[in-house]
């Protein structure tokens, strides 16, 4: 018989919607009895305890993950006719890293290397596998610090590391010297943020 | 040995870092150069890598950090904590530069590999393999020592001799030494430090009055299969030159798992890499699970060929932190799997790839880490539950599992950990402009 008067809304029975072990609509499945123990094992993984906060499926979210500078973007969604044509984005690593293996980053720190236009903060990208020539910027262990310098090779073939800031020494390589090349600098970037 | 031809049986050679992990540290702090350093395993706090100093010092491998200091003293051994994602990062800049120098390269550990000299007759393999040694301590700052000979046992002996015989300056190649020199050096050593003869074989052998390598090597091969087995047996034909035992018949190291293979074409879509780094997963899992550990770091990683430099190069790597540690496979393989999507990117053509178990604790002082960054491999039993609860009530410290020990040595011990230089922007190392 129709209702004919309004009735409050009749409450919902029963259990709610995604409050069942695995906090998602489920279905049922045929499988081969074979591998029924190792589904049933991979499926219990997945069950929810609704307690968690933060109920995150498998997906790892790794903190350690590198990205390149630039992300070049994932195609998804619809495959295009343009994606024949498309090229890769621009990735900074491309035009700045050019021996990965060999390379590493460092952040400058001071001011002397203002006239080579390196500030404070700076990123460096620095070469291992490149020869140092003469004027070449270099990080160069000197005391057991990094620190960097231009390579100064001179005309009477002495090898010199000179500052940044012309207010400060100049100082010889030779054998005795406790003083090594780390790498050339091959590139700087900069966030003007 | 009998001569035996490059193309019969190419040489091969192995290439392993020099105290590997202290290496990794000293390139980015120079203070530990020329001093007594050893770096310990995070789980039990012992000596899994040490200077050539601390060794003088008489710091012993596996030697527990407390016995050293107790011995030793605070101040005449500095001591650091394992920093992995370091290692594995210097170790993939590593392989990657030591596999330019042969068509086929094979990763045994984090610093460990074979390079076969297949079709590499017109090299002089010695002068190879100084400039081998020169381009990696060049690029990455690791010095290395090589050993050749026409299998993996000769090459694991010649670069023991590498190691210990200063006038080889790092390199040994046994096929390009006089039958003379060869009989010399395997005569003096000691049977024991051929690769698969351990204590309790060298013993018995010893009594049969085999006592050097040299002996062994000359020894008739059927009485070694019937009192010793058929890979003893192997193993006196490999140390004649022959090659007859796979790498996988060998032990797996015992500080990490690798499984790294090249594929049969280059592969450039993500479907097929994915498969390909389930089964690498797989494999390593089940080596994990054999040796009873369980992993607290998967590393994995990509190359494109390094002889086609036209092409784009893209050799990406990415360590994945497990919390807790695990030895489940479909953990391990949701992990990789995750990874390489990751790493993985269009208009490149892959021909190599790589899993490494990194950071393996014992599988049953597995730490519960209550708030694990993986909501699927644990499976949350009541226990858990009650845990959960008496933590909230009562703080972090109330309740542990039994397993994990009631000893301070099973806690992970990072206080001395160094930063991760090469894969974190915040730990990057500064250099001064003054």
């Amino acid at each position: 018989m129709p209702r004919t008067r309004s009735e409050p809304e009749r409450r919902p029975r029963g259990r709610p919607h995604n409050s069942g072990p695995f906090g998602q609509p489920t279905t049922v499945m045929r499988i081969p009895v074979s591998v029924a123990p190792v589904l049933r094992a991979w499926v219990d993984g997945h069950k929810v305890n609704h307690r968690d906060l933060d109920a995150t499926p498998a997906a790892v979210n790794p903190p350690d993950l590198h990205r390149p500078l630039l992300e070049s973007r994932a195609s998804c969604g619809f495959p295009s006719p343009a994606d024949d044509y498309a090229e890769d984005t621009l990735d900074l690593n491309q035009r700045f890293v050019h021996n990965p293996v060999a390379t590493f980053f460092m952040i400058a720190e001071g001011q002397s290397m203002i006239e080579y236009g390196i500030h404070d903060g700076d990123l460096l990208i620095v070469d291992r596998s490149v020869e140092p020539r003469h004027q070449s910027v270099v990080v160069a262990i000197v005391e057991n610090d990094r620190t960097v310098k231009i390579l100064d090779i001179r005309k009477d073939g002495s090898v010199w590391l000179m500052p940044g800031n012309s207010a400060n020494k100049g100082i010889q390589i030779n054998e005795d010297s406790d003083i090594r090349l780390w790498g050339v600098v091959t590139g700087v970037a900069k966030d003007l943020r | 040995m009998s001569p035996k031809t490059c193309a019969d049986h190419p040489p091969i050679a192995l290439v392993d870092g020099n105290c590997f992990y202290v290496s990794c540290e000293r390139v980015f702090d120079a203070r530990l150069d020329r001093r007594a350093v050893v770096v310990l395993s995070n789980n039990d706090g012992c000596v899994v890598s040490r200077s050539d100093e601390a060794k003088a010092a008489g710091v012993a491998m596996g030697e527990p950090w407390f016995k050293v200091r107790q011995r030793l003293g605070d101040q005449a051994v500095t001591a650091l904590s394992s920093n992995y994602t370091l290692y594995g990062d210097m170790s993939r800049r590593m392989m990657t530069v030591i596999g330019q120098f042969a068509p086929e390269q094979s990763i045994y550990s984090i610093d460990e590999c074979f390079l076969r000299f297949a079709g590499m007759d017109r090299f002089d393999l010695s002068e190879l393999a100084h400039d081998l040694k020169a381009r990696v301590y060049q690029w990455v700052g690791i010095p290395v020592c090589v050993g050749i000979g026409t299998s993996h046992t000769l090459a694991k002996l010649a670069n023991r001799l590498a190691k210990k015989q200063p006038q080889l300056a790092g390199v040994c190649d046994l096929t390009g030494m006089s039958r003379s020199d060869r009989d010399r050096y395997m005569g003096s050593m000691d049977v024991q430090e051929v690769w698969g003869i351990g204590n309790r074989i060298s013993a018995r052998l010893r009594e049969l009055g085999i006592a050097s390598v040299r002996q062994l090597r000359d020894a008739d091969t059927a009485l070694i299969r019937q009192r010793f087995g058929v890979t003893v047996e192997r193993t006196v034909r490999e140390l004649r030159g022959e090659p007859c035992l796979e790498l996988e018949d060998r032990p797996a190291p015992k500080q990490q798992i690798i499984s790294s293979r090249s594929f049969g074409r280059p592969i450039d879509t993500l479907a097929p890499l994915q498969e390909a780094i389930t089964t690498y997963t797989r494999i390593a899992a089940g080596k994990l699970r054999d040796q009873a550990h369980a992993a607290g770091q998967i590393q994995v990683w990509l190359h494109t060929s390094i002889f086609n430099s036209q092409a784009p190069q893209h050799h990406p790597s990415v360590a994945v932190p497990l919390s807790p540690a695990t030895d489940d496979t479909l953990a391990l393989v949701g992990a990789a799997r995750a990874a390489v999507a990751v790493l993985f990117r269009r208009g490149h053509r892959y021909v190599k790839a790589g899993v490494m178990l990194n950071a393996l604790v014992p599988a049953t002082a597995v730490q519960g880490d209550l708030f694990p960054v993986q909501g699927g491999s644990i499976r949350r039993s009541r226990i858990a539950d009650a845990m959960d609860a008496v933590t909230q009530r009562f703080g972090k410290r109330a309740i542990q599992l039994a397993g994990e020990g009631l000893e301070p040595a099973w806690r992970m011990r990072r206080d001395r950990m160094t930063q991760a230089y090469t894969t974190r922007w915040a730990d990057l190392p500064k250099a001064r402009t003054g």
